[in-house]
């Protein structure tokens, strides 16, 4: 029997992908015991994770009132802090896994009984320690970009050497709850239908997306009346009670004569509501993360600055740079999934529309409608495959034939020049590292040159670019080492700098068979690090 | 009724008895009732904090006297709120003893407190807890006037910040979590920054803390919508 703690103490979204984890860490050991750590204002939430044996709570909002309040004594938030975690502190866990990676799950890792941590915890020296490669990738540069190729579940599950399970159940549905969604969805499915089929029902979710976005009422307005006038397709309006949701209820309510069916979700009654859509449409937010949870059909409208929420294959998102061509978007989605006609007003969109697939690696995103910039796909694609490559997969051979026949020849040599030119920056630093280091004995001048040199490869770390992914690794590297003895850490650092190097010659290598005109074989080596069992793959 | 400490002055108390019949308390010579209707007297303050009763399911009264303004403060919470909870804080204990001879008031949503040092009730935690909640303070103004240096003490409190100041009041899970420091946590804090490192396992325990802090500031409250 294996004692597993999952602490997740960020927000509910990440607390909800917890159960791509919980299901594949049952699957792969069906003997363990997960326990989930989370905030009190999280438990209907946490309630929902199926495979997690008990769930421990932090009342966040009750510690701060607490400690901020100038008329209580700091020793009632101390107290309340304490009751909460004792009972975590008092289990020998086998693994605890930092599922958010989180500051507070990265500070109390090193405070409880266990035999190993996963993803990042906090040194004696306060510097970032993470538990692999994975985890560094996880820490050091999925945080520094918007979106980072390999997703952060991929990571967690490979950092936790588990098999990432897709299908199965993750989502714990009330079955109360259950039974009156599964009589009523099934009569409003009959309600309208084609033929022999029922209709096919789509989810308009109008809560807000993260960052506060609304969906406006013209794009409501559209979606609804164009879904409504059809054959095929029936539309729920889906809220969770905020008072713009409600206001956008009534106001299309008004639109559409009082016809319009809408539901109003709690946490509890949403895995039961959003498990009989065929499809839901929503903005990145806590219901889009539950629906990829339930392995509902996700279309995701994203601002720029915003990340879509699902993961997994069969779902799609729109990057939205043209809100009015956004109904049309989607109709062009729900036309090409289930073979309809709905109206689409153009062929084309200003906007991007993406859809999630997977290959032997693992998911990524690819481009299906909307205008292709060459520069961004190709960095994409490659980072892709460098940063696989980094955490020992082969490169990926298949990505690059692929590469060199949709784009031009021109494309592709800018690119690479490009992405070389800036490499060869980094590499500059990285030798000028490596040469303060080995004179670093001769003189106090040699050491403080190469802390200089050190920071600013570290800095190049901050910067986009082709590099980014292998010097964040490099700096994760540099924050684990922990030695007392200088020479000893000296040598870390420097063998750390080696494997920079060799990632970066990985990188060389890509960019080389990219502008290649030979045709690229497959690849005879895997690099040596963390090389990928066959566990590690997704399953 | 919860005693914390023994009484910090003794007062003479008289009790008469109102023009209508009622017991009345009279504190050093001073009514804290009307001598001729303290029922229909109350009725008229009650109904000047109407408003703070219906906005909040908890009051705090400073002030007990014979309670007659707390009952119909009970009335009206009882009109607004399914449930609700009224502390009477008193400083006078003979004045309590005098209430408890006279006065028949049987409400369990009810409580009358008294502290001989009016910051004691700070260091009890179900006050504390009873004060997160934000609730209504109404001063019963004969009391308060009475004991004006008393309310305006605890009015004022802030609490000591240094850990040595507190230590007595952390439970024994607490104590062992965190290590006892010099100063406040904010001051511990910031000398474990300037160090660059953890002095020792324990110092976790108060990174964890200033991260939860930090994580309640800045989420939105709940779930996000």
């Amino acid at each position: 029997m294996k004692s597993i703690l999952i602490t997740s103490l960020n927000d509910d979204i990440n607390l909800v992908r917890a159960s791509h984890l919980t299901l594949s860490i049952l699957k792969e050991n069906p003997h363990s015991e997960i326990s989930l750590l989370t905030f009190k204002d999280l438990e209907g939430a946490a309630q929902t994770i199926k495979h997690v044996k008990e769930v421990f709570y932090l009342d966040r909002y009750k510690i701060e009132h607490l400690k901020s309040g100038a008329l209580y004594s700091d020793a009632f938030a101390l107290n309340t802090l304490a009751e909460n975690l004792e009972p975590v502190l008092n289990v020998e866990w086998d693994q605890v896994v930092n599922f958010s990676n989180d500051n507070i799950s990265a500070y109390l890792a090193p405070l409880l009984k266990t035999k190993a941590t996963v993803g990042s915890s906090v040194s004696l020296f306060g510097s970032a320690v993470t538990s692999d490669r994975w985890a560094s990738y996880r820490n050091f540069y999925c945080s520094a970009v918007q979106e980072a190729p390999i997703d952060p579940v991929a990571c967690l599950h490979h950092s936790a050497n588990i098999p990432r399970l897709l299908g199965g159940q993750r989502i714990r549905i009330n079955q109360d709850f259950s039974m009156v969604a599964n009589q009523n969805f099934a009569r409003i499915r009959a309600g309208k239908t084609s033929g022999d089929s029922n209709a096919t029902i789509v989810g308009l979710n109008l809560s807000s997306s993260e960052t506060g976005a609304f969906f406006s009422l013209e794009q409501l307005q559209e979606i609804v009346e164009t879904l409504e006038t059809s054959l095929e397709y029936k539309t729920v309006l889906l809220l969770r009670g905020s008072p713009r949701e409600k206001e956008l209820v009534n106001e299309l309510n008004k639109l559409f004569n009082n016809a319009l069916i809408s539901i109003n979700m709690d946490t509890s009654a949403m895995p039961s509501v959003l498990a009989n859509l065929d499809f839901l449409v929503t903005l990145p937010n806590f219901t889009a993360a539950m629906a990829d949870a339930l392995d509902t059909n996700v279309i995701e409208v994203v601002q720029p600055q915003e990340t879509p929420k699902a993961l997994n294959e069969g779902s799609f998102f729109i990057k939205e740079f043209s809100p009015q061509q956004t109904p049309d978007d989607i109709l062009f989605l729900l036309n090409q999934e289930n073979n309809t006609i709905l109206p689409v007003n153009s062929k084309n969109s200003d906007n991007k529309v993406y859809a999630k697939v997977k290959d032997e690696f693992g998911s990524f995103s690819t481009l299906i409608r909307g205008a292709i910039d060459i520069n961004e796909e190709l960095e994409y694609h490659v980072s892709r495959c460098f940063h696989y490559a980094l955490m020992g997969y082969p490169i990926n051979e298949e990505l690059i034939k692929n590469l060199k026949s949709n784009a031009t020849k021109e494309a592709i040599s800018d690119f690479a020049s490009r992405a070389n030119q800036e490499m060869t920056e980094t590499v500059k630093v990285l030798l000028a590292s490596l040469r303060s280091l080995k004179n670093i004995g001769h003189s106090d001048k040699n050491a403080s040159k190469f802390i200089q040199y050190l920071d600013q490869l570290i800095l190049a770390g901050k910067k986009k670019g082709p590099a980014q992914a292998a010097i964040c690794l490099f700096e994760g590297a540099v924050e684990n080492v922990s030695s007392q003895n200088s020479e000893e850490n000296l040598q870390e650092i420097e063998k750390s700098l080696f494997t920079l190097k060799a990632d970066l010659q990985v990188l060389t290598k890509i960019l080389k068979q990219l502008v290649s005109e030979k045709e690229t074989t497959p690849a005879k080596e895997t690099r040596t690090h963390n090389s990928p069992s066959n566990n590690s793959k997704e399953a | 009724m919860e005693e914390l400490n023994a009484p910090i002055e003794r007062r003479q108390i008289e009790v008469k008895e109102s023009r209508n019949g009622k017991p009345i308390p009279i504190v050093n010579g001073i009514h804290l009732h009307s001598i001729y209707n303290p029922e229909k007297e109350a009725e008229a303050f009650a109904s000047n904090y109407e408003r703070a009763v219906k906005d909040k399911s908890t009051i705090l009264v400073l002030g007990l006297g014979f309670a007659y303004h707390a009952r119909e403060i009970a009335k009206l919470a009882e009109r607004y709120h399914e449930s609700y909870k009224i502390l009477i804080y008193e400083p006078n204990l003979e004045l309590i003893e005098s209430f408890n001879q006279n006065i028949e008031f049987e409400n369990p949503n009810v409580e009358v407190i008294h502290a001989a040092a009016p910051t004691d009730v700070f260091n009890d935690y179900e006050f504390v807890m009873f004060l997160t909640s934000k609730p209504a303070i109404i001063k019963h103004e004969p009391s308060y006037n009475l004991n004006k240096d008393f309310f305006k003490a605890f009015l004022t409190f802030k609490a000591p910040e240094k850990m040595e100041s507190y230590r007595g009041l952390m439970t024994p899970e607490a104590t062992r979590l965190f290590a006892s420091k010099e100063g406040s946590i904010d001051q511990a804090l910031g000398a474990v920054k300037k160090a660059g490192r953890l002095n020792e396992s324990n110092d976790y325990a108060f990174f964890v803390l200033e991260a939860i802090i930090d994580s309640a500031k800045h989420s939105t409250k709940g779930l996000s919508k």
